[in-house]
């Protein structure tokens, strides 16, 4: 009989692989360079019956000497049942270490595939989306009756009214800016009247519309989705279409409406403060007094340019209502995605908002608008 | 009212998938008009899902839905949850925060004149007893309350079917019988017939009159309490009601077994097996009895308030469990006599394989 502070050693015996003596923490230095030495070749039976004392380093060692093996935890022989215990919870916790790089480790082609795979559900999904909403809208216009007023007006405040100040803030710094930018280029050319053309035309037509929908969007639309996506977590959502109450109809309709409206109205207001900043600007640094500049507005600013500007601004709502609430709709599970798909929500409403915007002005340029 | 032939809801060979795994299999089941029944089973057995399929969250990949006759979901139908008709209570409430409990109440009547929605209201704040707190905000109420507030809710439309989906999880352990018990009595008082889902088997036998077993997205059985604990269908039934353990013995392929407590009646089901067999002994099955025709040592005793529950080791070494009324002592270590006081017994084909 081995004495209990026997060393550990172990070696291959012909018919498998024989253990002995202690296999504890102390043994482990030993016992590795030992271990080492084996190879797959010697696979067999395990023969622990000469195991005296087996801690959990040695349960360790030995699970991965069955695993370099090839072998199952059931190949270890002799082991008392307290040892055979350990080794069964140490394998059961402890998944050989060559199993774990393949696992973590996926190739550049497949990630991309995957995320192809990942954006293209999710434009389906959208356009899903759409779909569904253009028919509940429909449905709606048809029966004017189901139209939440209440949800509506809410959105019209909220969307609208409380976004003013904002708003006039940063359309009266963007006035400013590009008269001050545009107008010391004029005065080297002493064609400090050209100022009314710069502000007003590129406020009117093009700036004062995209800066409305970037400040709408990072302001309500994720709003939306934060609203809706709260509601998803906290089953409200499923709570309302088991009492029969349509969340397209209650939440999503209002706010498209609600948004379709207010924003050509912010951008009208937008358009106003902006064309204000830069006349301020164009009356200290180019001497253009505030009646010169009104009077020449009417002369330069065509109608057709200014229903340009504000006829893009409908599109850029619905695009953005219809991505926060789309957005919404996504979450998942806990608040983390609440705050992940608002994110989300903000980039890919600016994003498609830049984009309808140059498709506008490639399709109006080619009809020579 | 409650024809058997004519159920109020009817799940035959539901399968319900997720991407990439299936999550409910063959699911069968009915309830028959003013019953309540309740699908119980280990978080991630299908119950849920199998709930959220029956309330039209989920599209069924297989099988087919009826509620009141006419399908709801099916090889060729789906109906959207709006226009089911069917309650749903939730774990966490879902009460909507910024209405006050009359609105929240009020939400699913919009068909109805303001003072028909003004009576109703009151009807259901009444019955669930909460009627003072109609101009109440949800969080001003404790989780019962709350609770109670969403059933009036699921209930002012009229569902055909009331769905609770582990209605009483979040409450504390005290409320959560008490609750059962209340809303157990408006369901039956109202004649509701209700599905039930959880995970906890007091509250199933507290609400329900069918309890459907799950186990890896199959339903292992579908019957009433008593039929569960002490005719179990399967192992994981036996093992996931109540305590009990399995005992080895020998079947003579006559109904009968031969086991170290003697010979026992093997319930219906393998009574014509023959071979090993293993016996469910329930702790009520067995007494502690001075004149007890058998013999074992006590290990160890639980209180229980009105029992003592009793670990015994047999001769052989086999564990049993008895159930004692709480003023009979017996000291831990001592031997005590028992006997069986009941003699059909479930069995199960010894190692693995479900009869």
């Amino acid at each position: 009989m081995a004495t209990p502070d026997e060393q550990g050693w172990c070696r291959a015996d012909g018919s498998g692989v024989a253990c002995g003596g202690s296999w504890r923490l102390d043994d482990a230095p030993m016992l590795e360079r030992q271990l080492a030495r084996l190879k797959p070749a010697d696979a067999g039976a395990i023969d622990a019956t000469a195991i005296t004392a087996l801690d959990s380093a040695g349960a360790l060692l030995l699970n991965d000497l069955v695993v370099r093996l090839g072998l199952g935890v059931g190949a270890v022989d002799g082991l008392r049942s307290e040892q055979r215990a350990l080794l069964d919870l140490v394998a059961r916790h402890h998944p050989s270490e060559r199993e774990l790089p393949g696992l973590s480790r996926e190739g550049a082609l497949a990630s991309l595939g995957r995320n192809a795979w990942v954006h293209w559900e999710q434009a389906t999904r959208f356009i899903h989306f759409v779909g569904e909403v253009s028919l509940v809208l429909l449905g709606t216009l048809l029966h004017p009756s189901r139209i939440r007023w209440s949800a509506f007006a809410r959105t019209l405040e909220t969307a609208g009214f409380q976004a003013m100040p904002i708003l006039a803030l940063l359309s009266f710094l963007m006035g400013v800016v590009i008269a001050y930018q545009g107008g010391q280029q004029l005065a080297n050319y002493g064609a400090n009247i050209f100022i009314v053309e710069l502000v007003s035309l590129t406020m009117v037509r093009e700036l004062a519309p995209l800066l409305t929908a970037i400040i709408v969007a990072g302001r309500t639309g994720s709003a939306f989705t934060a609203q809706i996506g709260t509601m998803v977590v906290t089953e409200e959502v499923d709570a309302m279409r088991t009492i029969g109450i349509s969340p397209m109809e209650l939440l999503v309709l209002p706010k498209i409406f609600g948004l379709v409206l207010a924003m050509p109205l912010l951008a009208l207001f937008a358009d106003m403060v902006s064309v204000f900043g830069g006349m301020v600007m164009a009356r200290f640094i180019l001497d253009v007094s505030f009646s010169e500049f009104l009077d020449r507005i009417p002369d330069i600013l065509s109608l057709t340019s200014f229903l340009i500007g504000i006829g893009k601004v409908p599109v850029f709502a619905a695009v953005v209502a219809v991505v926060g609430c789309f957005q919404g709709f996504q979450v998942q599970g806990d608040a983390d995605s609440v705050g992940r798909q608002t994110t989300v929500s903000v980039v890919q409403a600016i994003f498609l908002v830049i984009l309808v915007d140059a498709f506008f002005s490639v399709v109006l340029g080619g009809m020579g608008l | 009212m409650s024809n058997p032939d004519n159920p109020l809801l009817k799940v035959a060979q539901l399968a319900v998938h997720y991407p990439g795994k299936a999550v409910v299999h063959d699911l069968n089941f009915a309830l028959a008009e003013g019953e309540i029944g309740c699908l119980l089973g280990p978080s991630g057995c299908g119950k849920t899902t199998a709930l959220r399929t029956i309330a039209g969250f989920e599209r069924p990949a297989g099988g087919m839905v009826q509620i009141g006759g006419d399908e709801v979901a099916g090889p060729s139908k789906f109906i959207q949850p709006e226009k089911r008709k069917v309650g749903m209570v939730f774990q966490d409430f879902a009460l909507f925060p910024h209405l006050s409990v009359a609105a929240n109440v009020a939400f699913g009547l919009r068909g109805l004149s303001r003072s028909e929605q003004k009576q109703r209201v009151a009807e259901l704040l009444d019955l669930v007893g909460l009627a003072d707190r109609a101009a109440c905000y949800p969080h001003q109420l404790s989780g019962g309350q709350q609770q109670r507030i969403a059933l009036a809710r699921a209930l002012a439309p009229r569902p055909r079917l009331l769905l609770l989906d582990e209605p009483f999880s979040s409450l504390d352990s005290d409320l959560r019988a008490q609750l059962a018990a209340e809303v157990r009595a408006i369901l039956t008082r109202e004649g509701i017939t209700a599905l039930l889902v959880t995970h906890d088997q007091h509250e199933a036998f507290a609400m329900a009159d069918r309890i459907g077993v799950m186990h890896q997205g199959r339903l292992d059985q579908w019957a009433d309490g008593y039929t569960l604990y002490h005719r179990p269908a399967t192992r994981f039934v036996a093992d996931f009601i109540g305590e009990g353990v399995l005992l080895p013995g020998e079947a003579d392929g006559n109904g009968m077994a031969a086991t170290e407590l003697g010979r026992v009646h093997l319930a219906p089901g393998i009574a014509t097996q023959r071979g090993p067999v293993e016996v469910l002994l329930r702790p009520d099955d067995l007494t502690l009895h001075s004149d007890g025709p058998l013999h074992a040592e006590v290990t160890a005793r639980a209180f229980r308030g009105a029992e003592y529950l009793y670990t015994l080791r047999l001769p052989s070494g086999a564990r049993a469990l008895a159930l004692m009324p709480s003023h009979h002592h017996q000291a831990v270590g001592s031997r005590t006599a028992l006997r069986l006081t009941h003699e059909a017994l479930p069995g199960f084909i010894a190692h693995g394989q479900i009869p």
